[in-house]
């Protein structure tokens, strides 16, 4: 993922004026299907990374697709001046309205290892009681300290969180640092429903960022290091990039 | 004295990075809906354009790393 754009802070401000999607490859056929009709390789093949700025319909292209931003945009400062162009034709409520959910834990997991960023897991039984839990919190996912920070999942299965050690049986917000390879994690902060507050649920997650360590990721160390513990990714559908010289398996 | 001047600029200019890098990673991000779903919905609520990025969150088979 071409990170040199993305953490632009020209382009994080010029962000704002879109909604912000960014899916993982190859863990939806649905989405797949969304993404070839954006960009595909030479051979057909959905690759894996795509690129797009699109129109609110979801389908009419504003810009050059591709493989990364510099598909369509020379340099960072030139995609931020180009999103401002486009965003000055669009006037409408800023986005805000949406958890940013990575589609299950599982992959929020590994989505928080790959970003470094604490994972926060919405825990209930009940559909009705995970809504109530997000009144409470997505302002805090959209607070101006914390956007961008934080990964987010829900789940109504207490076993999605035994990876990290977790049993919850009670409504809960649960704050996760992720192992390495995103196939673990420890809880560092719970919340439970009865107790969930905008204000501490705030102070809390700053707390957790307050402590949380970066480390650099080494491609090739972290590469040989999960092979060396049998540590292995099984993508939902076959990746089909011709550049990847071992592609993963299906299932999980 | 102008080549000390120079390596003394260097090395603050080092320094001054090693400082930056976690504070822009300490600094709000874009924020990133995760489902196609959600980035239309959206979408169509606010009447905001698109900003798609997809990328597979592993590297030769191995997690944890985009």
């Amino acid at each position: 993922m071409d990170r040199s754009y993305l953490s632009n802070p020209e382009v994080i401000a010029a962000s704002r004026g879109f909604v912000c999607v960014r899916l993982s490859t190859y863990e939806s056929e649905a989405e797949a299907r969304v993404l070839r009709t954006f960009f595909t390789g030479p051979s057909g093949a959905l690759e894996n990374t795509v690129f797009a700025i699109v129109a609110p319909d979801g389908r009419t292209p504003l810009v050059r697709s591709g493989r990364s931003p510099a598909w369509a945009f020379r340099t960072a400062s030139d995609m931020a001046a180009g999103m401002n162009e486009i965003a000055a034709a669009y006037r409408g409520p800023l986005p805000g309205a949406e958890m940013p959910y990575v589609a299950n834990v599982r992959l929020a997991l590994d989505v928080a290892a790959c970003d470094q960023a604490p994972l926060v897991v919405l825990f209930a039984r009940d559909a009705q009681s995970i809504a109530a839990m997000e009144k409470i919190v997505r302002p805090v996912a959209w607070d101006e300290a914390l956007r961008g920070r934080l990964t987010f999942a829900r789940t109504t299965r207490a076993s999605d969180l035994r990876a990290v050690g977790a049993s919850p049986t009670r409504p809960e917000v649960l704050v996760i640092e992720p192992g390495t390879y995103g196939v673990d994690g420890r809880v560092v902060a719970r919340v439970d429903a009865s107790n969930l507050k905008s204000a501490t649920l705030r102070t809390t997650l700053l707390a957790v960022l307050g402590n949380h360590g970066y480390v650099w990721k080494d491609i090739r160390t972290h590469v040989n290091g999960g092979r060396q513990q049998g540590i292995r990714w099984n993508t939902a559908i076959p990746v089909t990039d011709p550049h990847d010289p071992q592609p993963a398996t299906t299932g999980r | 004295m102008r080549f000390f001047g120079l390596l003394k600029q260097s090395a603050v200019a080092a320094a001054v990075m090693a400082l930056l890098i976690p504070a822009a990673w300490a600094q709000a991000g874009i924020q990133w809906l995760g489902t196609w779903d959600a980035a239309t919905r959206e979408a169509a609520r606010t009447g905001r354009p698109i900003l798609l990025v997809s990328a597979a969150p592993h590297c030769h088979e191995v997690p944890g790393i985009w």
